[in-house]
């Protein structure tokens, strides 16, 4: 069975499911004995549903027993008018579904580094997430169409990361009983969607009016040309004045049927929205490095999709792309280069979070070192840089995609390769 | 007893007249072969062919190192697109909060809209929603023509590979995606309602054939726009939709989806049918035609120009790029009289000769030399070495030949610009065609193609043309025969004395003005009873009861009796004895009830097992029917609604026991048997009583039109071009109607007759001309 009909078939076990129906579904079709008010509105107590399998080709018969649905077809149509009106606007928590502590994240196999230690504490609480979902649809000679989902939180940001997962119609919400909303509060948020949403669909025209602009073009050169040379080759006489002006006009017609035909007409509506609580943990790292500095680092992390939130500059609330780890203050262009506002310099304390020793639990370790196996798996993008410190002494670390590490120190560079779940330093040769 | 055993024998001579006559059918044709293309330079951005010697492309004046617009093409702006986005209530501000459905409902949604959202022309949706046969050619030209066409081509696949399932494809799959509300389909008047049955019975979309102007929107007030009435379906036949009232008012419309059925009837751009459809607005646009090419590529280059003006350029460059050239006199006409210009090198002349030229009478040219005889002008020319004039005085002699008289003569001698070394002249002549007797010669055909690989580039642009060697569709032989039955004297009294009724009836209704009201359904009424007289004699019986109901008469009522008192009729041992000869599935296709009964009491008592069907079935038992046949039973015996859209291709032996006088519907009939996913050779045997009107009709389809040997669709564009729209059927049935007797119905049947191999002759070229003219430019998909 293709992707579709699974997804058809999926849909079809929930709804009838959700409207009360014995559903009995078998390998590729669907029995629903149908309540009486459903068996109205499909005239008949039974439906034998089956899908369309494209691999079945011109040769597959339906006995009239059998009812098709697909998209488009009359079964489809009625499901849909069932659900005219409805789900549009729902509340919701979701489970959690990962375990609280970051530590089973960590691999023992951790790359060598300066001695630090790394302590975690956390709390959690149920954050809300406003998301909204919009169909886009774009005519032109053709027609497209697209949902999309802005998922915003509390404080008015997006939150795209959410969106994949929130966008899912099979989430497994938790039975909640809905509380009040503030109807100022989704006001706001949901301004703020459409504005997304809005910014999103003027892409995409952007992107569609490319092709029609060049397209057009073509027509109107052909049309153009054509009606060009045929005046041309009028013949000087009488009546020729007359039949140019009717050529003109014809193309006059002809152009502006196409202009018409060609115009991007595109309309956002809103489906539905929701607000989902999802369940927040938060973290608080203290970092205690060799010679006994230490520094706080705040994570948070989605219990439900496993997300951890990367750092953020408390003055924009970017996502940063260097961590600094310094004693005072950083140094000068670190978090400027994150932050667009150069306002102010922010008074981090980081350290580094990869290069930890490859040690086994009872191995001695330095003084100041707690038992370390970890290696951040999640925590650091493939691709980001983080810095530790301009300080001199103190390793520059990059982290390659996914599995080159190169350790710079002012006077090495160590280069670390992940092989068959092992790290092991490749230059210079250990 | 003597006089028993001499009528038994006599009886027996008579039966031994009857014989089973195999028609002869022409053998397959050989598989034809694509031609391999031979790359020319093309231009990159239109396909025109570019010659050497020009700095540019002489179509779209992109120049070859330069941009890709010329430097004075205007730019196009496109309109500003329009965005809606309204704001759902809840989330207004002033509105008070509702109370939010539950999780399960908001997921159901959210599904629902995720399948729901279309992602462009990737895949058809709406196939579900068609009653077809779904064949991948087909769903690929329908996604082709959406996807790379913009949706608006000219589908020109052979004839039997179902065009029209292909337009109704394209049809319903641009109706759920929402980008049409209506739609306009125009096509030939015999063809109306089968379009309308087919749209239902196939599409689930409802048409309304337009009869009347009153069925149209009322046209609007001056200088506001005619607006459709939402979801407008209409089929209109071309002869109505191109007269002087429809004319005004169909245009007025701006249409969404506008289809023409056999698109060939607009190859002249001279015809008002072909000025109405230019004129139409419409978005998209389908044009269907088996037969694209008649005479002169020309014809083709009217057809695109419909679908995209300017594709293939002017007319002029049209036939300067694409025809090859050839020089033909203008074919004399026998009514008008004969006027000839011939003037090569015109165009060269610059404009000031032009215009002295035009002070001396003659538009555009200088003058040397002045020749006011035609003696004279051959005198002068005689043993002269200059190209031009032999071919003239032949041409000229040629028409002298031919019985053309000598009015007027003017010729003149001119230079050819700029130098004066070669001389071209003009010759006007006016020759008077009236006394002419021979025979006109036939239009000079120009399709011979020339670089075509250009040609055939832009054509892939607009037209489709699937064959069946492309397609890997092959369907297998059919074999026809006719079994030649004598009634019994019973049978034949009956006849007789019916058709005698019926005859004098009709007479009656022409001449008494006081009838006529009622006339035209009492005739039908007739023809109804004459239809089944040549079936059996039940039916026969059960059209008498009718008539009689209505038409008191003891002359009928005794042929009632008569018709009662015949236990089967002669047709049913006919079936017997084709069962008992030929084993296999049969296929038995009758219109009426009564014989239906009849022939199933008797082959049952034969001992064969039998199905019925008929539009009387609900769709299961239908369905049921069909599944029975196919498994188990060995006959079939169906009414006109036989196997509508139920495959029967498991059955290759089919009877007709009734002749319908349509031949589209025997060509249904035999559409359901011999049809894509037939393997086996097909037979189709008719039974003909003799000295009957069936009998008649049956001979002229079986070997004036050959329709056994066609393919389905091929009898339509035959009789199509008869030139009459009425049909066939109309034909055959005014021609019974209005003769007084047997005899005069056979003589008027000797015109349409001749009509008809006309007809056949011309399909067989035209036929000859679209395949060999796909070949050379190797259109296909």
């Amino acid at each position: 069975m293709t992707q579709s009909a699974n997804r058809l078939r999926t849909f079809a076990i929930d709804f009838f499911t959700h409207f009360g129906a014995d559903v009995y579904p078998d390998e590729l079709d669907v029995l629903v004995a149908l309540p009486p008010s459903l068996a109205d509105t499909f005239g008949k107590p039974r439906l034998y549903l089956t899908f369309a399998d494209e691999e079945a080709g011109a040769d597959r018969e339906l006995s009239p027993q059998q009812d098709l649905l697909s998209y488009g077809s009359r079964i489809f149509d009625r499901m849909m008018a069932l659900l005219a009106g409805r789900g549009q606007q729902a509340q919701f928590s979701l489970p959690a579904r990962r375990p609280l502590s970051l530590l089973p994240l960590l691999n023992p196999a951790a790359p060598p580094a300066a001695q630090n230690t790394i302590e975690s504490q956390f709390e959690t609480n149920d954050v809300p997430f406003f998301v909204f979902h919009f169909r886009a649809s774009y005519v032109w000679t053709e027609k497209e169409e697209a949902l999309l989902t802005v998922v915003v939180d509390a404080a008015g940001q997006l939150r795209p990361e959410k969106a994949e997962f929130l966008r899912n119609g099979s989430l497994p919400v938790a039975d909640d009983a809905p509380g009040p909303l503030d109807s100022d509060a989704l006001h706001r948020m949901f301004h703020c969607a459409q504005t997304e949403a809005r910014r999103q669909v003027e892409a995409r025209a952007d992107a569609l009016e490319t092709d029609i602009r060049a397209r057009l073009q073509t027509i109107a050169g052909r049309l153009t040309g054509f009606y060009r040379q045929l005046v041309a080759e009028l013949e000087d006489d009488a009546g020729a004045a007359d039949v140019r002006r009717e050529l003109e006009r014809d193309l006059q017609r002809k152009m502006a049927d196409e202009l018409e035909r060609h115009q991007l007409r595109i309309t956002l509506l809103p489906v539905s929205y929701a607000v989902a609580r999802l369940p927040m943990a938060y973290y608080r790292w203290q970092l205690t490095a060799q010679s006994g500095q230490s520094a706080q680092l705040f994570l948070q992390r989605d219990l439900f999709s496993g997300q951890i939130e990367h750092f953020r500059c408390e003055t924009c609330g970017r996502e940063l792309d260097a961590i600094v780890a310094a004693a005072d203050a950083p140094p000068d262009g670190l978090c400027r280069a994150a932050c667009p506002l150069r306002q102010k310099s922010v008074g981090w304390a980081f350290w580094r979070l990869v290069g930890l020793p490859v040690k086994s639990a009872d191995a001695p370790v330095s003084a100041g070192i707690r038992a370390a196996r970890y290696q951040w798996r999640q925590m650091i993008m493939p691709g980001r840089t983080l810095f530790v410190g301009a300080r001199p002494g103190l390793p520059v670390v990059r982290r390659f995609w996914p599995r080159v590490l190169i350790i710079e120190y002012p006077h090495k560079r160590i280069v670390w390769r992940q092989q068959w779940g092992r790290w092991r330093q490749i230059s210079p040769k250990s | 007893m003597q006089l028993f055993l001499w009528g038994g024998l006599l009886y027996t001579m008579l039966m031994d007249n009857e014989r089973l006559e195999w028609l002869p059918l022409s053998p397959p044709k050989a598989e034809e072969t694509l031609p391999a293309g031979e790359p020319e330079a093309t231009c990159p951005r239109c396909g025109w062919p570019l010659s050497g010697a020009a700095a540019g492309c002489s179509h779209c004046g992109r120049l070859p190192a330069g941009p890709l617009i010329p430097a004075d093409a205007p730019a196009v702006e496109l309109p500003a697109r329009t965005t809606e986005t309204p704001a759902p209530p809840e989330t207004r501000s002033d509105s008070r909060p509702a109370v939010p459905d539950g999780p399960q409902w908001y997921n159901l949604r959210l599904q629902a809209e995720q399948l729901g959202a279309s992602g462009g022309f990737s895949r058809l949706i709406c196939l579900d929603d068609i009653f077809i046969d779904q064949y991948a050619y087909q769903l690929e030209t329908a996604l082709h023509v959406l996807r790379d066409m913009g949706g608006r081509a000219l589908l020109a696949d052979e004839v039997g590979l179902g065009k029209t399932i292909e337009a109704g494809i394209i049809l319903k799959e641009l109706i759920e995606r929402g980008l049409i509300d209506n739609a306009l389909i125009i096509v030939p008047a015999p063809l109306t309602r089968q379009w309308q049955a087919e749209m239902q019975h196939k599409f689930n979309e409802t048409f309304t054939v337009l009869e009347s102007l009153s069925q149209l929107p009322p046209p609007p007030v001056a200088g506001q726009p005619a607006v459709l009435p939402r979801g407008a379906r209409w089929i209109v036949s071309l002869s109505r939709a191109r007269s002087a009232q429809w004319a005004t008012r169909l245009p007025a419309f701006e249409y969404d989806m506008l289809i023409i059925d056999e698109a060939h009837k607009l190859k002249n751009h001279r015809t008002r049918a072909y000025q109405f459809v230019n004129r139409l607005r419409k978005r998209y646009v389908l044009m269907l035609t088996a037969t694209p090419v008649h005479n002169h590529l020309l014809e083709l280059y009217n057809l695109v120009t419909i679908l995209r003006p300017g594709h293939l350029g002017t007319r002029r460059a049209f036939k300067r790029t694409f025809v090859a050239a050839r020089r033909t006199a203008r074919r004399p006409s026998r009514r008008t009289v004969y006027s000839s210009q011939y003037v090569p090198g015109y165009l060269r002349q610059s404009k000031e000769k032009r215009t002295q030229a035009q002070k001396d009478g003659w538009p555009g040219l200088n003058v040397l030399q002045r020749f006011d005889d035609y003696q004279a002008f051959c005198d002068h020319y005689s043993g002269n070495r200059k190209p031009p004039a032999p071919a003239a005085r032949r041409e000229i002699e040629s028409l002298l030949t031919a019985g053309y008289k000598l009015v007027e003569f003017e010729s003149i001698e001119c230079p050819v610009w700029p130098r004066r070394r070669k001389v071209d002249f003009v010759c006007r002549l006016k020759l008077n065609a009236g006394a002419s007797t021979a025979p006109l010669a036939p239009r000079p055909r120009q399709l011979t193609p020339k670089n075509t690989f250009a040609l055939r580039t832009l054509l892939r642009e607009v037209m489709v043309r699937n064959r069946r060697s492309s397609v890997g569709v092959r369907l297998p032989a059919r074999e026809a025969a006719v079994y030649h039955l004598n009634l019994s004297p019973p049978e034949r009294r009956l006849y007789n004395g019916v058709t005698a009724y019926i005859r004098q009836t009709l007479a009656l209704l022409r001449q008494d003005d006081a009838q006529r009201q009622r006339a035209g359904a009492m005739r039908l009424r007739l023809a109804t009873l004459q239809r089944q007289l040549c079936s059996t004699p039940q039916a026969a019986a059960r059209g008498l009861a009718a008539l009689l109901q209505r038409e008191p008469n003891p002359h009928l009522a005794d042929y009632l009796t008569l018709a009662r008192s015949i236990a089967e009729g002669r047709k049913v041992d006919a079936v017997r004895v084709i069962l008992s000869q030929y084993p296999g599935k049969m296929l038995i296709f009758t219109d009426y009830l009564a014989s239906m009964r009849t022939l199933d009491a008797a082959l049952t008592a034969a001992g064969h097992k039998t199905v019925l069907f008929h539009g009387g079935l609900s769709s299961l038992e239908r369905f049921e029917a069909v599944r029975a046949f196919r498994r188990s039973a060995r006959v079939m015996i169906s009414t006109r609604s036989g196997g509508e859209g139920h495959n029967l291709q498991f059955c290759r032996q089919l009877i007709n026991f009734d002749l319908p006088w349509n031949p589209m519907r025997i060509e249904q009939r035999i559409g359901r048997i011999h049809r894509l996913g037939q393997k086996e050779t097909v037979r189709i045997f008719n039974l003909s009583l003799t000295n009957t009107i069936e009998a008649t009709i049956l001979d002229v389809l079986a070997r004036k039109i050959r329709m056994f040997e066609l393919v389905i669709g091929e009898v339509d564009l035959i009789l199509g071009d008869l030139g009459d729209e009425r049909g066939f059927e109309a034909h055959i049935y005014d021609m019974w109607a209005g003769s007084q007797s047997e005899a005069e119905f056979l003589q008027n049947l000797t015109a349409l007759e001749t009509l008809l191999e006309q007809a056949q002759q011309t399909y067989t070229q035209i036929r000859a001309t679209s395949d060999e003219l796909s070949d050379l430019l190797g259109v296909w998909r």
